[in-house]
């Protein structure tokens, strides 16, 4: 009985013994002499080429920096909130990752990335910084002070049906006029109404500062949507949701099958449909306007992390990421719009992405306030609801949203 | 008496067995036990996973309870979850008892039909969430299409974007994905029950509708107790199934309880809120489960 308790505690030692070895030979790889050698957390491509396109990447960032080795690490998108905030607990951060926009004031205000302001000076070329986009810009500060580096950004455009309208609308009396023309009850619905929910709300800015409104005032206390351009913009929707009936638009690939004649999407929508649907004879515009064009963006953001050991290397490496000849790879990795301008030059034969780069300069950055996840989720989509539902007017669920919406603020800010 | 006191042979033989049951209390100690203390304490604080957190005392708690401009669906979520429950458990239920009924007589092909209706329960929630989302489109779903044949009309149901029907639809889709769990756990209980009640039955001259009800019925009730705590407590935590048709952007009228649980932790980064949430759900089900055991027979007297 002896002998077989030895055996049993040497047997359960052993696999301690292994379990700390494997984790020592990682730590090993880690701090090579010579070489520096950082992680980095990316989105898993949705293209199948996409780990190849990084690659190519990684061979260019080599040949600048021989003396940095870069470790990429896939996660998938919709799980990256969950996995940071892990690693964040659990200490385990990488040196540097994307980030969504949305999340940046928290990271920010909670210590976890570095201030790239202060790491810059340590740089020996100094970063070309002023020829982002604005709305990319505003989404990296914090405070006003760079604390994420743009990857990529994305903005909407009406696409169009070509079939089914030969000249697309640039206004908002244009789009209705077009709507009553092509509406033919029970097969073809006009325009792909936002949905009363947390994505649809994502739309509801592109409107409302086309038509001379903003969500939120400069001190990022009160929202300002309840105003006269809100209830237009909403009643534009209800207009328009007329003569799009709800089982045509909520139907899977309408537009796609020739039955919705407009639909709002970034650019990701052109790599889905010249995969799956080669024929749809499609095209892209402008998101019309009512007093000036705006459109809704979101961008997806690199930053360092302050548990780096390498923090001058990581930066290195995004700031890669954001000159000119990588994007022109990366934005056909991730599918969204490069987030310096001039850079149309590499999409010269390109006529959508033509159209999705002007659409850029028009694009209108969300407020990077705490709680504004929500209240998009939550307050804006009611009020969209209410309205397209026809229980309240646009103005008084509006009025309704921004009360509901002022004190969300006023919470988070605490 | 202590342990020390116990004689040697004893002695070994607890340590025997606790060390084989260790792994296991080890891994409930790490990945339940440990959590649930730390979601406790979490609870009472603000808290985004980011800056460290924040004690605020009963506030999540309170707020949820009487806050509705912050906290617009909780009341709204539990109808919706307990709704859902409602639908799902008594439906599954019935039906596969039904169907656990049908498989014991002695049918062609009786084990390929057990098979088909257990392949469900082995399919992820996600590919049966998917396939079912095509099948509810309303332009092109094949159940609008099979109705209008019926009918004779175009028939465009919106069965998950409906405020009114989507909770059905979702429901619909989980009985029919549950069902041959159920149906297995019943039709063994069924080979249970002793031939001679059948018997005894018979001669005193019960039909079959009488054997089934003073008989078969009765002899199942520990089963059907069993089956009732279970799935009420995993149809109260859906998640997944939801989570697929809404594409995580729920309506109000499809915002069940865990979902939220998920849009304070992960979406609104509020840790604390998703915590107390936890808590209120596990205190429910614990009630629930009380009531059960207090007020449902489990055994036949």
């Amino acid at each position: 009985m002896k002998k077989s308790m030895l055996k049993f505690v040497i047997l359960f030692s052993l696999i301690i013994l292994f379990i700390s070895c494997s984790k020592k030979t990682q730590n090993g790889e880690k701090s090579d002499k010579k070489k520096i050698t950082i992680t980095f957390w990316a989105y898993e491509p949705t293209e199948i080429n996409g780990r190849e396109l990084y690659k190519k990447i990684l061979d260019m960032f080599y040949k600048k920096y021989p003396e940095i080795r870069v470790k990429i690490v896939y996660i998938t998108k919709d799980g990256s909130k969950e996995k940071l905030r892990s690693a964040i607990v659990t200490n385990s951060l990488p040196d540097c990752s994307y980030l969504d926009y949305a999340s940046l004031p928290s990271y920010a205000k909670g210590n976890t990335i570095y201030n790239l302001e202060e790491l810059f000076p340590r740089l020996k070329e100094k970063p070309i910084l002023d020829d982002f986009y604005k709305g990319v810009e505003t989404l990296c500060k914090y405070k006003n002070k760079f604390y994420a580096l743009p990857l990529s950004q994305q903005c909407v455009a009406l696409f169009y049906n070509k079939d089914l309208i030969k000249k697309p609308p640039k206004t908002w009396d244009e789009m209705i006029k077009i709507a009553k023309k092509i509406y033919k009850p029970g097969k073809i619905a006009a325009f792909d109404v936002p949905q009363p929910n947390g994505w649809g709300a994502w739309f509801f800015p592109a409107f409302l500062y086309s038509a001379g409104g903003k969500l939120i005032d400069e001190s990022g206390k009160k929202v300002l949507f309840n105003s006269e351009a809100g209830v237009k913009a909403l009643n534009l929707w209800k207009e328009l949701l007329k003569y799009s009936p709800k089982d045509i638009i909520y139907s899977a690939y309408a537009f796609e099958s020739g039955k919705i004649s407009m639909e709002l999407s970034g650019r990701w929508e052109i790599m889905k449909i010249e995969a799956n649907f080669p024929n749809l004879n499609y095209g892209i515009t402008l998101v019309p306007k009512d007093k000036k064009y705006a459109t809704n963006m979101g961008a997806d953001l690199l930053v360092v992390y302050k548990s780096s050991k390498h923090p001058i290397a990581a930066l290195k490496f995004i700031y890669f990421l954001t000159t000119p000849e990588v994007q022109r790879i990366v934005q056909d990795i991730v599918g969204g719009l490069p987030i310096r301008k001039g850079l149309e030059k590499y999409w010269k034969d390109d006529e959508k992405m033509q159209i999705f780069l002007k659409q850029a300069e028009y694009a209108v950055p969300p407020p990077s306030v705490p709680g504004w996840a929500k209240i998009n989720d939550v307050v804006i989509a009611d009020a969209i609801r209410e309205v397209l539902d026809g229980k309240l007017s646009a103005q008084e669920a509006l009025n309704k949203a921004a009360e509901r919406a002022n004190k969300i603020l006023q919470e988070e800010a605490e | 008496m202590s342990f020390l006191s116990l004689p040697l042979r004893k002695k070994r033989e607890y340590i025997w067995a606790f060390l084989f049951v260790s792994p296991v209390l080890l891994y409930a100690l790490v990945f339940i036990f440990i959590p649930m203390v730390i979601a406790f304490v979490s609870s009472f604080t603000r808290w985004d996973m980011i800056s460290p957190p924040k004690w605020v005392g009963l506030k999540n708690y309170i707020g949820l309870f009487t806050d509705r401009v912050t906290y617009p669906y909780f009341w709204k979520s539990l109808w919706v979850t307990v709704k859902y429950v409602l639908l799902v458990v008594p439906c599954s239920l019935v039906l596969s008892l039904f169907l656990a009924f049908m498989l014991s007589e002695k049918i062609k092909g009786r084990s390929i039909f057990r098979t088909l209706y257990f392949l469900p329960v082995i399919t992820s929630a996600v590919a049966v969430g998917v396939v079912w989302k095509a099948i509810y489109d309303p332009q092109v779903g094949i159940l609008n299409k099979i109705l209008s044949v019926i009918f004779h009309k175009n028939i465009t149901i919106n069965w998950i974007y409906n405020p009114k029907l989507a909770i059905i639809s979702i429901a619909l889709v989980t009985v029919w994905q549950g069902l041959g769990y159920y149906t297995v756990i019943y039709s063994a209980a069924l080979t249970n029950i002793p031939k001679s009640l059948y018997e005894a039955a018979e001669i005193d001259g019960a039909n079959k509708w009488q054997q089934f009800w003073y008989v078969t019925f009765p002899m199942l009730y520990p089963t059907t107790f069993f089956l009732l705590v279970t799935s009420v407590i995993s149809t109260f935590q859906v998640f997944d199934m939801i989570y697929i048709f809404t594409n995580g952007y729920p309506t109000p009228e499809t915002m069940v309880f865990t979902l939220q649980i998920y849009k304070y932790a992960f979406v609104y980064n509020n840790m604390g809120v998703a915590c107390a949430l936890s808590y209120i759900l596990f205190l429910i089900m614990i009630v629930i489960t009380w009531l059960q055991f207090k007020f449902v027979p489990q055994h036949y007297e």
